[in-house]
């Protein structure tokens, strides 16, 4: 079932900490919203330029794009997510159904808080979608997002034993998160079964004998296609990638076992937050700790960082991550972009890092 | 801390034979104080934080604060922040960031600051206020608690705060050794309440025509805001600054003779030496009547109920939340202060403050009050051209005469 | 009554002289190293063409960015009020005039009597002014006064990408190399220049009637791309880079009858 046939409010999300099954429950499909317009340069009417290059590219993309959303759900994790949803109002006339409050921290005290603004939320989405939350529907919701967690988890043992190219990867896992979860999730099972129909065949991740240089790519929402296409080009093959689009996603499965809607939104508030940590933590070590780990994990060469131009947390966090990934002998990249291509300096930085792993052997 | 070329400097300056107004020694006092209670003693232990986390909590458990904020802007008035800007840079900071913040991380790395026992930071306001303060303790190898605050400023939000700063206590009573007295808590709240009373009666009297202080000289209001309260030297700079302006107020001598325009000035001015503010002021007679780091935002504090009383300090702070709190504050204040138009000092790489410019132009101009948007920064003087700057500060001065 | 306005601006310097209501003469000469000597060679040009002599002018307004250098004049006035004022006079209707210059450009809203009402301005960045056109011209080994010409022959503007004149240069030396017609590239950065002035111009408020200044509205390619950028359609004067010397003769005028 494709987003437009279901008939239902189809709701964008600026945000990983926005519960989709709390608006699948209520009715809504929620999607997340992913830029589209090429140049973020419609937005600086209403953002300054040396403002989050993603936040501006998501404002453009609703500016000139016109993104077939009914309404969007903001948070507060930010600065650039904070003065967005302040200049909103006065230039897009899709309308905020809510707005959350994601608490920083996983302690008992913060999941509580987090809960009750869920609550608040979902009494928001009642109003607008003219449906009521029962614990009946929340639990089918997270039994289908669950699932489809399970399903992106055995694709990304597919991806990383080789057996599916990282492009088709990432559509999936991009898939998952914009379409209708009950037509993704039947895609995602079309692929797994066509995995094991070819369980034979040889690997088409095109790196059999595992010379490949082994990358973690570190972004916000998702690293851009342009790069990875690159990076896969010129003999490197992306093997982590902790950005929203993956690893930076809820990968825990959401307790079912609540029996009232309050119990599920806590199950909920503590899926959410206990998710990989982010730089808006504010917990290098916690952080860092997870990072060395995955790339231990991973067996990674190199990592490349692919920060928003004038996103301020990971790029405040790069220094303290070049100096850990170092002291284990893992070179590190920053690239900061304005947009989802490449410029020729972006392409011959990346050309050039990777010459330089290749070299040091 | 005169072992310091930081501590060398800032004593020089402290004491430097410019002439001082009253208050100035009693805030010279009270940094030097601090300074050698950071550098110098280990009697008590040194915390270093964001300047949102309300002083009245470290004076109140016997904590001596280190703000590398304020530090930084200190610094910046002793001419470091090019050696501030250029060791971040070897650190591997992005020249995007804000310099407020590099400043501070390039004067660590250069070990100008003063040992750090723990960190701590609120979430709200700035980014990476926190980040950094973060960073340092880790690369430090020493705790840090980070307050999450949230955007809203309800009960509910209160509650939270609270919460989180009565773990904070806990926090530091095993970190550091601190015994938690609350009758020191509740004088330190009695200490903030009374700086307060008198912070009030300042911006009474700065409600004369024509203004009596000069803007400029109030650059380091912030600083006062976020590091006085709770001590007694809060009380003494408050006093002292009321009587001045009285005097000035009663004799009919305003600091700036020349006055055509009135304005409010917001977010941060400069704090290297720097024309910008005497051609504002001097050339073209614009009196800046009220500035927005000098707006005290919180309610008298409750001794009864310490921590709630700070929670909601913390979350009430006007830049906290939607852009309209800071533009409802803002008209409240122009009209208050009769002023004619506003100026934004918008510091380079001050996302949560430049990011909304839009809204408050837009609800500034309904209201029919222009407002003027300077581009430059307030640490590295490289950062700021004053040619293009006193243009539009010209060009805005005509559209109001 | 005769007055005179000067404006020197980084690349260009333009001087009016006024009689009342009447333009009787100007000039326009390049900057140079000397901003006092250009407001003195392009005054004496326009003395010349009005048949008017030095001590004939009762008062001397000066503005643009060398402004401060022009000390015979009797007032210095911000490009900002002297724009306005001079799109007013040409058409009293005018609610925004926009400035595309040599090294800055500007959007001025434009209030009752020629006052302005608002402005936004770009200096800090050669995107989006006249220099841009330069820089690109000399890669493509164009004319600067053709570019117009070529941008409205494109069958379809590329896409600059580049935020910065001097990435920008080598993304079009990029394009070049990949066989991109030149008309093509030329409307790309005609687009690219109306895009980031639109952007600022959004700032302060588009309301119609637009007028566009200065010396980049003769460039047609970047009229037709910023009327599209915007929305609306653009008035470009006879000269449009005497405006804010225009502007400046008014504001003359002004302080000899006020």
């Amino acid at each position: 079932m494709s987003i437009s046939d279901a008939g239902k409010p189809i709701v964008g999300l600026l945000s990983a900490f926005v519960p989709r099954e709390l608006l699948f429950a209520l009715g809504c499909i929620p999607v997340r919203m992913f830029p589209t317009a090429a140049k973020p340069t419609a937005a600086e009417a209403y953002l300054p330029r040396n403002f989050c290059a993603l936040t501006r590219n998501l404002l453009a993309s609703f500016l000139e794009e016109k993104p077939p959303v009914q309404a969007v759900i903001f948070t507060d994790e930010d600065d650039s997510l904070r003065r967005l949803q302040d200049v909103w109002a006065e230039c897009v006339p899709v309308p905020i159904w809510g707005s959350l409050e994601v608490p920083r921290t996983d302690d008992a005290i913060a999941i509580r808080y987090f809960a009750s603004g869920l609550t608040r939320l979902a009494r928001q989405l009642e109003l607008h979608t003219n449906e009521v939350l029962t614990a009946r529907r929340l639990r089918a919701a997270i039994s289908l997002y669950n699932q489809q967690r399970r399903l992106l988890l055995s694709l990304k043992a597919s991806w990383l034993n080789g057996t599916l190219p990282t492009p088709l990867y990432r559509r999936l896992c991009r898939l998952g998160l914009t379409e209708h979860p009950q037509s993704a999730n039947e895609v995602l099972q079309n692929q797994i079964d066509s995995l094991s129909a070819s369980a034979d065949a040889p690997g088409v991740a095109g790196d059999a004998n595992g010379s490949a240089m082994r990358l973690l790519l570190i972004a916000e929402l998702a690293a851009p296609a342009a790069l990875v296409r690159q990076l896969e080009s010129q003999g490197a093959r992306v093997v982590a990638e902790v950005s929203d689009l993956d690893e930076l996603s809820v990968m825990q499965m959401v307790a079912e076992t609540g029996e009232t809607v309050d119990e599920l939104l806590i199950a909920l508030a503590e899926a959410y937050l206990a998710k990989t940590p982010a730089p808006r933590v504010r917990a290098p070590s916690r952080r860092l700790a997870y990072l060395t780990q995955l790339a231990r994990e991973r067996a990674v060469d190199a990592v490349i960082c692919a920060c928003s131009k004038f996103c301020d947390l990971p790029l405040a966090e790069y220094p303290l991550l070049k100096a850990d990934m170092e002291r284990i002998g893992i070179p590190v990249l920053l690239l900061e972009l304005e947009d989802e291509t490449l410029s020729g300096q972006h392409r011959t930085r990346v050309e050039a890092f990777l010459e330089t792993v290749r070299a040091h052997g | 801390m005169l072992r310091s070329p930081l501590g060398l400097r800032l004593v020089r300056a402290l004491l430097a034979g410019r002439p001082q107004k009253p208050h100035h020694y009693v805030s010279a006092d009270f940094f030097l104080e601090m300074a050698r209670g950071a550098y110098a003693s280990h009697a008590r232990p040194v915390v270093w934080s964001n300047i949102f986390v309300p002083s009245e909590l470290f004076w109140g458990l016997g904590i001596v604060p280190f703000f590398p904020e304020t530090w930084a802007g200190l610094a910046a008035s002793m001419g470091l922040s090019a050696l501030g800007v250029s060791q971040s840079a070897a650190l591997g900071y992005p020249v995007d960031l804000c310099t407020v913040h590099r400043s501070a991380a390039g004067l660590w790395a250069s070990h100008l600051f003063p040992r750090m026992d723990a960190g701590v930071a609120t979430s709200h306001i700035c980014d990476i206020a926190g980040q950094m303060i973060s960073n340092f303790a880790f690369t430090e190898g020493k705790p840090f608690f980070l307050l999450d605050v949230p955007q809203s400023n309800d009960g509910a939000a209160v509650d939270y705060v609270a919460a989180q700063l009565e773990r904070l206590i806990e926090h530091w009573r095993e970190a550091l050794g601190i015994s938690f007295d609350t009758d020191r808590l509740r004088e330190a709240i009695r200490l903030s309440n009374q700086a307060r009373a008198l912070a009030l009666e300042v911006a009474s009297l700065r409600e004369a025509q024509p203004a009596p202080l000069r803007g400029s000289g109030m650059r380091d209001q912030l600083a006062m805001l976020t590091a006085m309260f709770g001590h007694p030297s809060g009380i003494r700079y408050y006093q002292a600054l009321r009587d001045y302006t009285a005097r000035r107020v009663a004799d009919g001598q305003p600091e700036q003779a020349h006055q055509r325009v009135r304005l409010y000035w917001m977010h941060l001015m400069p704090y290297f030496e720097s024309a910008l503010l005497s051609v504002l002021e001097d050339e073209l007679g614009g009196a800046i009547a009220w500035e927005e780091i000098s707006t005290l935002w919180w309610d008298e504090l409750d001794e009864r109920e310490p921590l709630r009383s700070l929670a909601r300090k913390i979350v009430s702070l006007f830049f906290n939340g939607p852009i309209q709190r800071r533009t409802e504050m803002a008209l409240r204040l122009i009209r208050r202060y009769h002023c004619q138009g506003a100026i934004h000092f918008s510091h380079w790489g001050c996302r949560q403050s430049a990011g909304a410019l839009y809204v408050l132009r837009a609800r500034l101009r309904r209201e029919g009050v222009p407002l003027l948007v300077l581009d430059g920064d307030c640490i590295d003087p490289s950062n700021l051209q004053l040619g293009p700057l006193r243009t539009r500060i010209e060009a805005f001065m005509e559209m109001l005469a | 009554m005769y007055v005179a306005g000067i404006d020197i601006g980084s690349t260009s310097g333009e001087a009016l002289i006024l009689e009342g209501e009447r333009i009787a003469g100007w000039s326009i000469v390049d900057t140079g190293y000397s901003s006092r000597r250009a407001a003195e060679e392009a005054l004496e040009i326009a003395l010349k063409r009005s048949g008017v002599t030095r001590d004939q002018l009762r008062r001397i307004v000066a503005t643009g960015y060398g402004r401060v250098s022009v000390e015979f004049a009797d007032q210095q006035v911000t490009e900002i009020s002297c724009y306005a004022r001079g799109a007013y006079f040409l058409h009293p209707q005018v609610q925004t005039v926009i400035d595309i210059g040599g090294q800055d450009s500007k959007v001025v809203a434009v209030g009752p009597g020629g006052k302005p009402l608002d402005f936004a301005m770009n200096d800090k960045c050669a995107a989006g002014t006249g220099r841009f056109l330069e820089v690109i011209a000399r890669v493509l080994q164009l004319e600067l006064s053709e570019m117009g010409t070529w941008a409205l022959r494109a069958k379809r503007a590329a896409d600059i990408s580049s935020t910065c004149t001097v990435f920008a240069e080598s993304e079009v030396v990029t394009l070049v190399a990949d066989g991109v017609a030149r008309e093509d590239i030329v409307a790309g950065i005609c687009r690219s220049i109306a895009r980031r002035v639109a952007a600022m111009a959004a700032r302060v408020g588009v309301e119609p009637p637009v007028m566009f200044a200065g010396g980049v509205a003769r460039n047609w390619g970047v009229v037709r791309a910023l009327e599209e950028a915007l929305g609306h359609p653009l008035m470009v004067p006879e000269e449009p880079q005497i405006v804010g010397a225009l502007g400046a003769a008014l504001i003359a005028r002004d302080g000899i009858t006020s």
